[in-house]
């Protein structure tokens, strides 16, 4: 490259960086540096920050911040490093079939027509529910909406999962529970006018890089912000804390219990805002007084939550009252009480915290949970495309939701399979005893991301079923276990939407061609569907945007109404969030609020509407304390913990392909704490072994004070340290979701 | 080798600090210090080596993180 174009494009590196922070623009660009740019999401995280993808010589060859977004031109360098993954040797370019025991190169009409026969096969002999799809939040939401269609309406079988169901559930079932409907009251413009930060189960720092340069921001520009963070390890995040809460793991929900106590026994109750707008309900769903309420919270006095949970009464007061005394109180949260066996529970005392001091629906005061992944709530929770759901939050136990979705795809009535499919854990055992034979994966990777996962490995490795996965990578640790792969267009290869955290729904558009044989899911879902038997009445798609406009009839009748977000909108506009029934709907950033939800009439009588509880009131819930399924004991005395590191994502499929990346961190570690490795003589880099009631792994470790004493922490990334053989599969009853994020462990040095 | 827009996100008092230590780095470029809080910089470094690059940034007292607003490879993939 010769040195004037070198520095053009150094010019418009800078240019960028600037205009992200309303700068004055130092350059004048007097040309374009790549042939164009082409409007896309970022394909990790739920932030969903918009990028543009420059295009030369028909490659994506730069990435950068689109200012339009509500990124404002912010990436981290993860998301900025997508184009090396693009081109990596490892994409799959046709399609394999298992032979002898290989994978070998095949035709699509092979693969596509041993996939059906299989299918077919199964269905003929052991009936709908031995069929299954598992998906993706990382899937488009036409992927996710189309698949779901497939299986619930033309297969008959309500097999129909994703990993959201390992990251998102528990969130979903709290806002169903409290609210009545999915998804958040808030947006990322709250952040904005926040002036407390309650991050809870959190490391936004290295999980949401772009959500924690907004929190960050906002607190620089006001002295008088002030940031919560609670979490049992002292991250990143917590270098921006005015006060760093760590805490006994799996004790979080006694806190919450005793803040409330504190807010009450203080006065500091907005007792105008949830005598209108709030029910206080128990377990059992017995509706109870505030009265009663307060008796309940007897048991959580500050005192006796300390004794729980190790974090001073003094503490638990501090921070119940900047809670309660903020003008305007953010929460956000994420796998830290997602991932738990009262994960639920977790989630719905957060939003108790809210409604108890009137903290919601004000610009700044929000209960917001973070989405791990860039489409589990566009993708796979908007769309139903879970087990017991149908699209746009309906549910298919309910004949009237079943009824009305059976009418918008032309179906017969109560034609419909009633009966909900196996969650993902479930599914994955019956897997394993031969009920279900034949499971198609889209975009995830079970092999490595599933819980106490030798188990289900061994259900994938069955000689009896047949696993077909649609995928881009061949080193994708499932494909171990695949009889047949299709190559899968990736990315800015095909255009689709994505919908994330804070409902926006995005376009990503098709900048490239996808290599070789790869094919759009979209396509493949369809082609395979007709080979199966599928009505081809039911699939009369062309391409993604077919579908969307599906979606947006599906959806137009419910709280979810996005009628006014067209495909030409979404080609024009850097994102647009729901409920926006109208073209000319700007969209919506504050929910069940008069004025700001389209949803509520302009004459209703009150300012907020609860409407997705028939009283039109949100829920106070009476949530005991419950501990972890594996609480540490003499035998193993240590609770393991996992998650990200900010340089990789999920199972390190996309990430370890960036040589940066890689670099950066190579391989899992175990994070331990000063004082404990000190006790065994542990040192920086030593040898230790994990060992629990699964299997045992040995990792180097990093000691430090991040983790707290009696904790150890292990990224997920790594593929040769599969730190999912040690954890455990027990679930929230609730929303069966895996507690990922406590299991007991022995540490010894070896 | 790989062209990056970066922002370096400092906490204000250290700002003028990273920012001279950030002068001193190699095939570093600064674009001045902005809103109290930032360090526009412009890295260059072979795609194995930008890591490592960033990563002696982040490791200056003060920097709470580092963002991305572009990244080209233009010269690693496209022909010359």
């Amino acid at each position: 490259m010769d040195v004037t174009r070198r520095e053009f494009l150094k010019c418009a590196a800078a240019s960028s960086a600037l205009m992200a922070i309303g700068g004055p623009l130092a350059f004048a660009a007097t040309e374009q540096p790549v042939d164009k740019w082409v409007k896309g999401v970022c394909r990790f995280c739920g932030t969903g920050c918009g990028v543009m993808v420059g295009v030369k010589n028909k490659q994506a060859v730069t990435v950068k911040g689109d200012p339009n977004n509500h990124n404002g031109g912010f990436l981290c360098l993860k998301g900025a490093l997508m184009t090396p993954i693009i081109y990596a040797k490892e994409r799959l370019t046709q399609p394999l079939i298992r032979k002898n025991g290989e994978l070998v190169e095949a035709s699509w009409d092979e693969a596509l027509d041993l996939t059906a026969s299989k299918f077919k096969d199964a269905i003929k002999k052991d009936g709908p529910r031995s069929v299954a799809y598992y998906g993706s939040g990382q899937a488009l939401t036409e992927e996710t909406y189309l698949a779901s269609k497939i299986f619930k309406a033309g297969l008959k079988s309500n097999n129909v999962e994703g990993n959201p169901r390992l990251c998102m559930a528990s969130a979903v079932g709290g806002y169903v529970t409290t609210y009545g409907k999915d998804e958040p009251c808030g947006s990322f413009s709250d952040i904005d006018a926040a002036t407390c930060f309650f991050l809870i189960g959190t490391n936004t720092s290295e999980c949401h890089p772009i959500l924690f340069k907004r929190i960050a921001a906002r607190k620089q520009s006001d002295p008088n912000v002030k940031v919560i963070v609670v979490d049992p390890r002292k991250t990143n995040t917590a270098r921006i804390a005015d006060i760093h809460v760590g805490f006994v793991p799996g004790t979080d929900l006694a806190i919450m219990n005793a803040m409330a106590y504190v807010i009450i026994q203080e006065e500091l109750d907005d007792y105008r805002f949830h005598s209108r707008y709030v029910s206080f309900m128990d377990n059992k769903k017995n509706k109870l007084t505030f009265e009663d309420y307060k008796k309940f919270l007897e048991d959580y006095t500050p005192e006796k939550a300390e004794k729980l949970s190790g974090v001073p009464a003094a503490t638990i007061r501090k921070i119940a009252k900047i809670f309660a005394e903020s003008s305007a109180t953010m929460s956000m949260w994420c796998m830290g009480l997602n991932q738990r066996i009262r994960g639920v529970w977790a989630n719905n005392l957060v939003s108790n915290l809210h409604l108890l001091t009137g903290q919601i629906g004000k610009p700044g005061a929000t209960p917001f949970s973070l989405t791990g992944q860039p489409n589990a709530c566009g993708g796979v929770r908007d769309t139903g495309g879970l087990s017991h759901l149908l699209p746009a939050g309906r549910l298919i136990k309910k004949k009237k939701h079943r009824n009305e979705v059976e009418f918008l795809w032309g179906m017969e009535p109560d034609s419909l399979n009633p009966k909900p499919g196996y969650h993902t854990i479930a599914l994955f055992d019956a897997l394993g005893k031969g009920k279900v034979k034949a499971l198609l994966i889209l975009c995830t990777n079970p092999a490595q991301s599933l819980p106490n996962v030798n188990k289900y490995r061994e259900a994938m490795a069955r000689k009896d079923n047949f696993i077909a996965v649609i995928e881009c990578f061949r080193d994708a640790e499932t494909l171990k276990f695949a009889d047949v792969v299709f190559p899968a267009a990736f990315w800015c290869e095909r255009e689709g939407v994505y919908g994330c955290s804070e409902r926006r729904y995005a376009l990503i558009g098709k900048a490239i061609d996808p290599p070789g044989q790869a094919r759009p899911s979209v396509n493949i879902l369809v082609d395979l569907a007709k080979r199966i038997g599928v009505d081809p009445k039911l699939v009369p798609f062309k391409d993604s945007s077919d579908i969307w406009e599906e979606w947006r009839r599906v959806a137009k009748s419910t709280p979810y109404n996005f009628w006014g977000i067209t495909r030409d909108r979404l080609r024009k506009e850097s994102g647009i969030l729901w409920p926006c029934p109208t073209e000319d709907h700007p969209g919506t950033e504050i929910r069940y609020v008069r004025g700001k939800d389209p949803n509520i009439p302009k004459d209703y009588p009150k300012k907020y509407d609860f409407y997705g509880k028939p009283d039109h009131r949100a829920v106070i819930w009476f949530r005991p304390y419950k501990g972890a399924a594996e609480e540490p004991d003499k035998e193993y005395p240590f609770v393991l913990t996992t998650g990200r590191v900010i340089d990789h994502w999920h199972t390190g499929t996309m990430t370890m392909k960036v040589p940066e990346l890689r670099r950066s961190f190579p391989k899992a570690y175990v994070e331990i704490n000063d004082k404990d490795a000190k006790k065994m003589g542990i040192r920086n880099g030593d040898n230790v072994l994990l060992t629990t009631r699964r299997d045992k792994m040995v990792f180097q470790a990093r000691v430090s004070d991040v983790c707290r004493p009696g904790l150890v922490f292990v990224p997920w990334f790594d593929v040769n340290l599969m730190i999912n053989k040690l954890t455990k599969d027990a679930f929230d009853p609730g929303s069966k979701q895996p507690e990922f994020k406590i299991c007991a462990t022995k540490v010894s040095k070896v | 080798m790989a062209i990056a827009g970066l922002l370096v996100h400092t906490l204000e008092e250290h700002l003028e600090d990273v920012e001279k230590q950030i002068k001193g780095m190699p095939e570093m470029t600064t674009y001045g210090t902005h809103q109290d809080q930032y360090i526009v910089v412009v890295a260059e470094a072979p795609s194995d080596e930008m890591e490592k690059r960033v990563d002696s940034i982040k490791e200056l007292e003060g920097v709470l993180t580092i963002y991305t607003t572009y990244v080209t490879i233009e010269d690693e993939i496209g022909p010359e």
